[in-house]
């Protein structure tokens, strides 16, 4: 069995008057139990050439219905470039330049695709999916 | 002013493990200014709540009456999962009136995402598996700052 853990450690010395320093770390199991996930599908880099369509990164057609994590990373240097996450047809946000984002998906239904859309021509997603089978 | 956020994943999910961190620094949308806005980490027990109903978690700000042109666009969620049942999970939604499901965080996971309200129904929606409570944690990094009537519950 593997073992997976996702840390989070989020900071700021000036956000609020008081610092704030909020740490999170997950091991990442199977739906409803203990077990570690045991598959992946790597750490994958995806870089739109020519247009700047909807692309369709994770198909939910082709998982099963389980508790996968997601990881996405903008990567980007200019500020005003971003990515759309969209899930099925409902926007989730904006990944801006150096943005990361970390997230379940549940693919319960073969609708439940993750799209991405990029701002502008020749932007490079990073990008990984832990897969609950 | 800064805010970063760190991401640490670490595995022997494959021959050649997995060590990957990435630190991101929370800006406005499209620019390099940094956030200036918060909800402050909060923590909710849902109780007394009927399994398969979504209930709000985290409003959207209303973009149909919200006079500012940009409004929240590079908001970001951070949501934990308390419990330590295993089975114990919380569906997570955005969308009210076309929701649509991300998935679900089961016990001691978290999740952080952009956040973009498109509209006053976008909001961010839960569902927990049991009545009995399941508490969460969450906290908004944003940039609404004024005539918003959501975010800040």
């Amino acid at each position: 069995m593997a073992t997976t853990t996702a840390q989070l450690i989020l900071t700021s010395t000036d956000l609020l008057s008081d610092s704030l320093s909020v740490s999170a770390i997950a091991t990442l199991t199977g739906a409803g139990n203990s077990t570690g996930l045991t598959l992946t599908g790597g750490l994958g880099r995806k870089k739109l050439t020519s247009g700047h369509a909807q692309y369709v990164l994770f198909d939910g057609d082709a998982y099963a219905n389980g508790a996968h994590k997601i990881y996405l990373k903008n990567t980007s240097s200019t500020a005003a470039e971003y990515f759309t996450i969209e899930i099925n047809s409902e926007q989730m946000g904006k990944l801006y330049a150096g943005d990361w984002a970390f997230f379940p998906w549940e693919a319960n239904a073969d609708t439940n695709d993750i799209k991405i859309d990029p701002s502008a021509d020749d932007m490079t997603l990073e990008y990984m999916i832990f897969i609950d089978e | 002013m800064a805010t970063t956020a760190t991401i640490t994943l670490s595995s022997d999910i494959s021959g050649d493990g997995l060590a990957l961190t990435n630190t991101a620094t929370l800006r406005k949308g499209g620019t390099t200014a940094a956030m200036e806005m918060t909800t402050g980490l909060a923590r909710k027990t849902i109780t007394g709540n009927t399994v398969g109903t979504f209930v709000p978690l985290i409003l959207s700000s209303d973009l149909a009456t919200n006079t500012v042109s940009k409004v929240g666009p590079a908001a970001k969620v951070y949501i934990a999962n308390t419990s330590t049942d295993p089975t114990e999970w919380v569906n997570i939604n955005i969308g009210t009136s076309s929701g649509q499901e991300v998935g679900k965080l089961y016990a001691g996971d978290w999740c952080f995402f952009p956040w973009t309200q498109t509209d006053a129904n976008a909001d961010i929606l839960v569902d927990c598996s049991v009545t009995t409570g399941i508490t969460l944690e969450y906290m908004v990094v944003h940039e609404v700052s004024q005539l918003n009537n959501g975010i800040n519950l």
